[in-house]
């Protein structure tokens, strides 16, 4: 029995370091501090035509053209834009993207010990970006899988014509 | 036969250790003297035992007890009283021959020496080699071969040229030299060969002949062929000698039939300069036959002396010359010492280099913008910031030109082909190349190489005559091939012309109508008929030849062509030639863009794809269906592509009396692209979107704009087939359905 638990624990263990936290609304996220490339301010971004819509655009990081993605959008979370929203620049397979976030928090080290497994919810909330919920100084950081989050949406751009045509029709009716 | 003395030879032999130097030359040595003692030796024998000490004196350490060997197997030949010959080992040779040859005939066809199993020839690399040292090697030697085959070429020209066979010399010596440090034996070998052949040139034993200029251009690919082969080897599968080797060897030693001379020591040889009597003769000062006249009577007084002595120059004169001599050899001195005043960079430091220098000019321009700096009274200020732009645009200008390489590598490759060209389809032909020193982007020489080689095939295959043809048509029997390059308005002209037949219409017309092209050649200006030729599959040979006419054609050069955001353009009299024009940009990492504004995003179209733009009057504006616009223009109807719809952007103007059109794409897929304003044409440097998005169907890219913002650079073929198949797509019906609510 021991050994049943034990590979999950320590799976999740193993996701213990040090994390970049931010903020998206009232939830607080961690990102590994070793995906981060850096931190910059929002800047004007240019929008991509034939994207899927949480691609907020490109930017310039000194000459170099990034996409930057915006997680609120991406998490269909309501879109506010506030003062401190920021860019975080990650790394993720050598492919550096942007990440709109509202508000950078802290540097956390969070302890195997302190992670648990994502919660599940069924299929009305995914969690297959998180890797795991990180409780430190009382406070519960979601830690972000951005392997995930950021290469997934390659898939989904290329599913994305089915997807618009099939979630479109529930704006339409406007037209 | 002084048997004692060879007796005492074999015992030298036997004792000697491969790993001796020393021991070798004195080996060598007493093996020359034996041959000059003994008496009743065929004068072939003579020589082979002379290449045989050569061969011990000179072969790399490594092969030594191969040389060896072979050496002791002509001692044996020799103490038996036959005729001599010597073949410097090689695998092959090794394997093929079994018994010793007594022929001593001037072309060793066979080898003539039994040769054991060779163990110090690597199958492989050695397996001690530093690959790093062994690349440089490659690189090096292929860059050297190709200034080898350049000068061979002059040479065809002015076999006198000392200076081009000695470049040559040098080139196989160096390939030589290195690949014996390396370890690579065959190689050296080989160069050797290959060295000895230009050096009795050098030394003016052999005049250089149709046949030498062969062997020593064969030699050139060979050498280039065995170096591909060792970067093969490089990790690790086994060295497969080219093909070939073994006869070429043997042509080479058949070619050298004199006396091999010692293995010469390059550096200390005088370096080549024109010689005094040329000088002298060029300046009118004196006449050539009494120039050769002094100096038979007085051969062995130097030149100048001899002429005073004779009176037949004046003093004055002699030391002009003579200054003028040693300031050409200073200057040949000075411009060897240039070569090597370089140092390789790789090639992504180079790139992101000058993508810095870019960044560079527009955070400095952006610095020149700020309000700060652009408000009254700090004039001191703005002073500063516009000397730091000048520098950094210097600096731009500069780390561009770090890009930028001649054409002149790619026009010598292209000399060689047309000398095998013309000999393979027995057309003359003189091949004249003007500018090769005209300068382009490294990326574009790379990218036009290939289409010029199948332009000047096609120009010899198919524009000049054959000889005969040529002199009933009263033209000179060869024909003239002029390869060109300049520059023109900011970009690069690369002309090729032929002084051939030129391009017939009427077959061409007649070729297309056949392969269902065109319906008839009537209206059609001899610009379009010619600018058939460049369709797929099209080729006017009337019969496939070696040379070209495989089908692919023109098609695929003007691909590439494009490819590079060229142009290629024909101009053609019948019976005076025909001139392809290519045009070029300067490089391929900035682009010419217009720059246009479509509701609140801005668009980079590439220059090159624009034809006109201009603001239609409502009466030229015609639907399909309600739906698919059209608009007339000069009795043609060409579809309106809206770019706010295709890309769905909001705020763009919809009325056609406040938006412009483009006539954009070319042929049969041109459109008008519906814009609201343009904002002015820029020169941006292109770059990919990042591979955190892709491909993204109507861009090619994006590129830094003046304000620090990314532009989007719009692929006009891809919009093209996207306003074509767009509205079938899901995407775009939920584009358009987004737009509208």
């Amino acid at each position: 029995m021991s050994t049943a638990t034990q590979p999950a624990t320590s799976q999740h263990g193993m996701h213990s370091g040090k994390y970049l936290t931010f903020f998206l609304g009232n939830e607080e996220y961690g990102l590994k501090i070793l995906a981060v490339h850096e931190i910059i301010g929002m800047m004007p971004v240019t929008r991509v035509p034939r994207t899927p819509d949480f691609i907020r655009g490109v930017i310039n990081l000194r000459g170099k053209v990034i996409a930057v993605v915006d997680l609120r959008i991406r998490f269909d979370m309501e879109v506010v834009e506030t003062q401190d929203v920021c860019i975080i620049v990650v790394q993720v397979r050598g492919i550096q993207m942007g990440i709109v976030v509202d508000r950078v928090s802290e540097v956390v080290n969070i302890a195997p010990e302190e992670i648990e497994p994502p919660p599940s919810f069924g299929v009305d909330v995914p969690t297959d970006f998180l890797l795991g919920i990180g409780k430190s100084q009382g406070r519960v950081k979601l830690l972000l899988d951005i392997d995930h989050v950021l290469t997934s949406t390659e898939v989904v751009q290329a599913a994305s014509a089915v997807a618009g045509a099939s979630t479109e029709p529930d704006a339409s009716p406007t037209a | 036969m002084p048997q004692p003395s060879l007796d005492e030879l074999a015992l030298l032999l036997m004792q000697l250790d491969p790993a001796d130097e020393v021991g070798a030359r004195r080996f060598a040595d007493a093996m020359r003297e034996a041959a000059d003692t003994s008496a009743g030796l065929a004068p072939t024998s003579i020589i082979a035992v002379l290449k045989c000490t050569d061969s011990v004196e000179n072969c790399a350490a490594t092969e030594r007890e191969t040389v060896l060997a072979a050496a002791g197997t002509l001692l044996e030949t020799w103490m038996r009283g036959d005729p001599l010959t010597w073949t410097a080992p090689s695998p092959q040779s090794a394997a093929a021959s079994t018994t010793a040859s007594t022929t001593a005939s001037a072309t060793p066809a066979a080898p003539a020496i039994v040769q054991p199993e060779v163990p110090s020839t690597p199958e492989t690399l050695p397996d001690d080699v530093d690959l790093d040292l062994l690349r440089d090697f490659i690189n090096e030697s292929r860059e050297m071969l190709v200034g080898a085959e350049a000068a061979l070429l002059q040479l065809e020209t002015d076999p006198a040229n000392d200076e081009a066979v000695n470049t040559v010399f040098r080139a196989f010596h160096t390939v030589k030299g290195t690949a014996a440090f390396l370890g690579l034996g065959q190689l050296s070998l080989f160069a050797h060969k290959a060295e000895s052949l230009l050096s009795q040139v050098r030394d003016r034993v052999l005049t250089y002949s149709v046949h030498t200029a062969d062997l020593s251009l064969q030699s050139a690919d060979m050498l280039r062929e065995f170096l591909d082969a060792v970067e093969i080897g490089t990790d690790g599968s086994p060295l497969l000698l080219p093909e070939g080797l073994r006869e070429l060897t043997a042509q080479l030693e058949a070619a050298a039939t004199g006396k091999e001379p010692d293995d010469p020591a390059f550096d200390a040889s005088p370096l080549p300069t024109a010689r005094l009597g040329d000088i002298l003769v060029d300046r009118g000062v004196v006449g050539r036959e009494t120039l050769e006249a002094v100096h038979a009577g007085e051969p062995t007084v130097p030149l100048g002396e001899a002429l005073v002595h004779a009176n037949a120059a004046p003093l004055k004169d002699v030391a002009q010359a003579l200054r003028q001599q040693a300031q050409q050899q200073k200057q040949v001195r000075q411009e060897s010492a240039g070569a090597a005043d370089s140092i390789r960079v790789r090639t992504d430091r180079l790139d992101r280099l000058i993508d810095m220098v870019g960044e560079l000019v527009i955070a400095q321009a952006m610095i020149g913008a700020d309000d700060v700096v652009m408000q009254a009274g700090h004039q001191g200020l703005s002073r500063k910031v516009s000397m730091a732009g000048k520098i950094v645009r210097d600096l731009q200008d500069l780390s561009m030109s770090m890009r930028m390489v001649p054409l002149k590598p790619v026009f010598q490759k292209l000399a060689r082909l047309v000398r095998d060209l013309s000999q393979k389809s027995g057309k003359a032909v003189e091949f004249q190349t003007h500018g090769e020193d005209t300068e382009l982007d490294r990326n574009m020489v790379d990218a036009i190489a290939d289409p010029l080689v199948h332009m000047v095939r096609n120009s010899l295959d198919h524009g000049l005559e054959t000889p005969a043809e040529r002199t009933a048509a009263g033209k000179r029997s060869a024909g003239v091939l002029r390869l060109s390059a300049y520059h023109a308005g900011g970009a690069v002209v690369v002309e090729l012309h032929d002084d051939g037949r030129g391009l017939n219409r009427e077959k061409i017309v007649a070729k297309a109508i056949a392969k269902g092209l065109i319906d008839s050649g009537k209206q059609l200006s001899d610009h379009d008929v010619f600018a058939l030729i460049f369709a797929p599959g099209f080729s006017t040979a009337d019969q496939v030849t070696d040379i070209s006419g495989r089908g692919v054609g023109m098609d695929v050069v003007r691909r590439n062509i494009e490819g590079i955001r060229g142009t290629i353009e024909i101009t053609s009299a019948a019976g005076q030639g025909t001139t392809f024009r290519l045009r070029l940009p300067l490089t391929l990492a900035i682009t010419d863009g217009m720059l246009v504004r479509v509701g609140t995003e801005r668009y980079i179209v590439p220059t090159t794809s624009i034809q006109l733009s201009f603001r239609p009057n409502a009466d030229q504006i015609c639907t399909v269906a309600g739906k698919g616009e059209l608009v007339v223009l000069r009795g043609e109807t060409l579809p309106i592509v809206r770019l706010h719809r295709l890309f769905n952007v909001q705020g763009a103007r919809e009325r056609f009396d406040e938006s412009l059109l483009m006539l954009v794409g070319d042929g049969d897929k041109r459109v008008a692209l519906m814009v609201d304003d343009l904002l002015g044409q820029h020169q941006v440097v292109a770059k990919s979107l990042g591979q955190g998005i892709g491909r993204v169907d109507g861009l090619s890219g994006g590129a830094i704009l003046g304000d620090g913002r990314v532009g989007l650079i719009i692929d006009v073929g891809q919009i093209v087939s996207l306003s074509r198949n767009g509205p079938s797509s899901d995407e775009s019906v939920g584009g358009d359905r987004r737009a509208v609510a």
